[in-house]
């Protein structure tokens, strides 16, 4: 792959269109006041299954990958997945506890 | 440096491992229970600490996208990692289905 | 009434990490908790806590 002109361009123009999308949702969503305290609690509960799924899927990916390849790229970059998930929970969990 | 990694080792070893992690885990979750320390607040902080743990796991599957993406190109682990991505979202938005419903 | 925190956390049914955090205001409780607390004192929600903005 070659950076060119066209490319960077278009990359911009990408990049552009979303964040004016966002950005729109944003506004308007404050103005229907859309994330009030229960939009708080549905988002961090959905994450929270998300994040459970996620735990699964990503371990069976792991293992999936080692016996497949070995220890190859992806089986240290799942690996180091896992290994900032774990550890960032944790580390929620414990400045949390502190703070709530 | 990982040429003799001998997987059927590895995967002979895995079930003591997770009986002996099971077992502590399930004596913890007594002690736990009796000491009431799964209450609202323990549900919340955990809610919460799951959630900006979900937003870390974010970046750091992009992350390894994007390295993926530039040492070895389409191979396995682009797509292993694509999946991942795929589930990671679908999941989220599951997750907020099902919870806005609960709400 | 002479309660120790873990007398407390008894009889609300929580630890005693989440009394010790309601006491120092940290936590904000679920209205239900909140209700358990107000009847076992024999008194009203707005007896116990206040209204804070954030």
């Amino acid at each position: 792959m070659i950076l060119s002109g066209e490319m960077i361009s278009g990359f911009i123009s990408g990049f552009g269109i979303v964040l004016l999308i966002a950005l729109f949702y944003f506004w308007k969503g404050r103005k229907e006041r859309r994330f009030d305290e229960r939009y708080e609690t549905v988002h961090a509960k959905a994450r929270t299954i998300s994040w459970g799924i996620t735990v699964i899927v990503l371990a069976l990916m792991w293992l999936g990958a080692l016996i497949y390849e070995g220890a190859s790229l992806a089986f240290i970059l799942l690996a180091a997945a896992y290994g900032i998930m774990l550890l960032s929970y944790g580390i929620a969990v414990f400045v949390l506890n502190k703070k709530l | 440096m990982y040429e003799e990694f001998d997987i059927w080792a590895f995967l002979s070893g895995l079930p003591l491992g997770l009986a002996i992690a099971g077992i502590i885990l399930y004596f913890s979750w007594r002690k736990g229970k009796k000491e009431r320390r799964y209450d609202e607040r323990y549900t919340n902080v955990h809610r919460q600490a799951k959630s900006i743990s979900w937003g870390t796991t974010t970046v750091a599957i992009l992350v390894a996208w994007a390295i993926v993406m530039i040492v070895e190109g389409s191979q396995l682990a682009f797509f292993v990692l694509a999946g991942l991505w795929v589930v990671h979202m679908v999941s989220y938005g599951i997750g907020a289905a099902i919870a806005s419903k609960q709400n | 009434m002479g309660w120790t925190q873990d007398d407390l956390a008894e009889k609300l049914d929580v630890s005693r990490q989440t009394i010790i955090s309601l006491e120092k205001g940290r936590y904000n409780p679920s209205l239900i908790l909140a209700f358990k607390i107000s009847k076992l004192f024999a008194c009203r929600i707005e007896d116990i806590f206040l209204p804070e903005e954030e």
